[in-house]
């Protein structure tokens, strides 16, 4: 578990945070704290409440229970004194109005700290100044949308799936712009599915499943968590049940000969691919990604759900 | 506020298509529905000025109703709105930004009126009581920008555009300006006294006809515009994220 900070440290914290939108619940006494500087990522599938958390993250939404704390205080205060800035997922822009136009009236709602142009620098914006927003390409207005959320040089920074229909140069473009930003001391947290992003960009990750914080921690220890690896091999002969069976294995899949373990327990499941005469070759041992630890705590969390249901 | 006011006026007049609505709408309504019932006339005024009054009112009601209230839905369909949210904007500097927006962009149409009234029927009217219309329109276009703000904050897309044109319609004929005021029915007569339309198209007619603007207008159309923008405000922090 994450240690205890100092309260003047604490970026966002959430404390037994819980959001019911009637009979449905979508979040469930969720609690963590983040501290300024660090840069997070918010996992899980869709539907997990990741969408929500932010909502209440940014004072969009209030919480049914518990307490959602920005800076010290409510979310919609810092929100309100302009010292949080956000990238929303499929957030528009005015149409009509140019990019500087766009960028220049975030920056003066937020009392100007920075200069138009640098601000547009930044997001590389400078040559596109004059250009109406609806005549932009999405990587453009993905641009634009970065601009107007660091226009008030914010102390938080919210991405909510902020390299969606991005190209892998603007994504890499991107990244490099957002760690400029945090290595100017902002704590940035970002919601994505692109796993690798996490995996590359966060110094902790936060996976929400069914409304609840299945895990919280670093990206390395979210991923040993599982104990899981991934054994590769070609058998002569394959039958998914008979692998199913073997020790520590906890899936099994086979594409002709080829097959692909996932285990516990690495080398017990070798010893015996062996020890039943399976005759493996082409051995091949990987540790679990970012993507099994998530679906493996999909799945967890849902047998956990039907064992409620089975239970009552 | 007013940075935001002129970014969004900016914007619109930058989209001809918008202004080309906003000066041929508030005509084209009025010859529509004048078609079936006559052109309202407002009592005491000869024909020519009633023509004009009826006609300013409709503009600068349905111009302010129209800039703010459809385009505003739309907006929220994008995702601007909620993008605006997040940022240091607070609700009472959003609606009041708005309001004045709304108001302002009464004047292509209402110029586009005294425009056809000044050619068609050449009414005697000074300089002095064009520009006390003019003042009287613009402040009485504010009930109806808050309208505008109110329909377009609470529905979405189309059934913003419809119910724009029903409130539209609804107020105008209880305004005395679709029908005239002597031949709607008594009970809806008196009800009609307290609609905005009705004190705007009084005021209005001051204006021309005097004897001179009557405290129940201003307080009517006051009290319309506190309340709306109440409403628009309340819309505006409700807890939800799908604005």
């Amino acid at each position: 578990m994450p240690a205890v900070h100092d309260r003047d440290q604490i970026a966002v914290s959430f404390a037994g945070v819980t959001k019911r939108y009637g009979a449905t619940c979508a979040l469930d006494g969720v609690s963590f704290q983040v501290s300024q500087g660090e840069m997070v990522a918010v996992l899980g599938p869709n539907g997990a409440g990741k969408s929500t958390a932010v909502d209440l993250m940014l004072g969009l939404r209030r919480s049914t229970a518990g307490q959602v704390t920005v800076l010290g205080g409510p979310a919609a205060a810092a929100v309100a004194a302009g010292r949080v800035g956000a990238m929303l997922q499929a957030g528009g822009l005015p149409a009509g109005a140019t990019v500087a136009e766009v960028v220049g009236l975030a920056r003066r709602l937020y009392g100007g700290p920075r200069p138009l142009g640098q601000l547009l620098a930044m997001a590389g914006l400078t040559d596109l100044a004059g250009r109406r927003v609806q005549h932009l390409s999405g990587g453009q207005a993905q641009r634009v949308r970065l601009a107007v959320a660091l226009a008030g040089r914010p102390e938080v920074l919210f991405l909510d799936e902020p390299t969606v229909g991005l190209d892998a140069e603007a994504r890499r473009g991107f990244w490099q712009r957002v760690h400029t930003v945090a290595g100017e001391g902002a704590t940035v947290l970002f919601a994505t599915h692109y796993l690798q992003e996490a995996d590359a960009n966060a110094t902790r990750v936060l996976v929400v499943v069914a409304g609840r914080l299945a895990a919280d921690g670093t990206p390395a220890s979210v991923k040993a968590r599982l104990a899981e690896k991934t054994v590769k091999a070609t058998l002569a002969r394959a039958c998914p049940e008979t692998l199913r069976r073997l020790p520590g294995v906890v899936a099994a899949r086979a594409d002709g000969s080829a097959v692909e373990l996932r285990t516990r327990d690495a080398d017990a499941t070798i010893g015996a691919l062996f020890s039943e005469r399976l005759r493996p070759s082409g051995l091949q041992i990987e540790g679990a990604s970012l993507e099994d630890a998530l679906i493996a705590l999909t799945e967890q969390a849902s047998r956990q759900r039907s064992a409620v249901t089975a239970g009552t | 506020m007013l940075t935001f006011t002129l970014f969004e006026l900016r914007r619109n007049l930058r989209d001809s298509r918008f202004l080309l609505f906003l000066v041929a709408m508030p005509p084209l309504l009025y010859l529509l529905y004048s078609g079936f019932a006559g052109p309202g006339t407002i009592d005491g005024l000869p024909a020519g000025e009633s023509f004009m009054v009826s006609m300013s009112c409709y503009a600068a009601m349905g111009a302010a109703m129209y800039a703010i209230g459809p385009p505003l839905a739309a907006e929220r369909a994008t995702g601007w709105i909620r993008q605006l949210r997040i940022m240091p904007l607070t609700g009472p500097s959003w609606v009041a930004a708005k309001v004045i927006q709304g108001s302002v962009l009464i004047f292509p149409g209402v110029t586009a009126v005294a425009l056809t009234a000044a050619a068609v029927h050449h009414p005697h009217v000074s300089a002095a009581r064009w520009a006390a219309l003019a003042a009287v329109l613009l402040a009485g276009s504010l009930p109806f920008s808050a309208l505008g703000l109110v329909i377009g904050q609470a529905l979405e897309g189309q059934s913003a555009n419809s119910a724009t044109l029903f409130v539209m319609l609804g107020l105008s004929f209880t305004g005395g300006l679709l029908i005239p005021d002597p031949r709607l029915p008594a009970g809806i007569r008196h009800a009609a006294q307290i609609t905005p339309s009705h004190q705007l198209a009084a005021a209005a007619s001051a204006i021309l006809g005097g004897p001179h603007i009557t405290y129940t207008s201003i307080l009517t159309l006051a009290v319309w515009a506190a309340a709306a923008a109440a409403a628009a405000l309340l819309l505006w922090r409700r807890d939800g994220a799908a604005a």
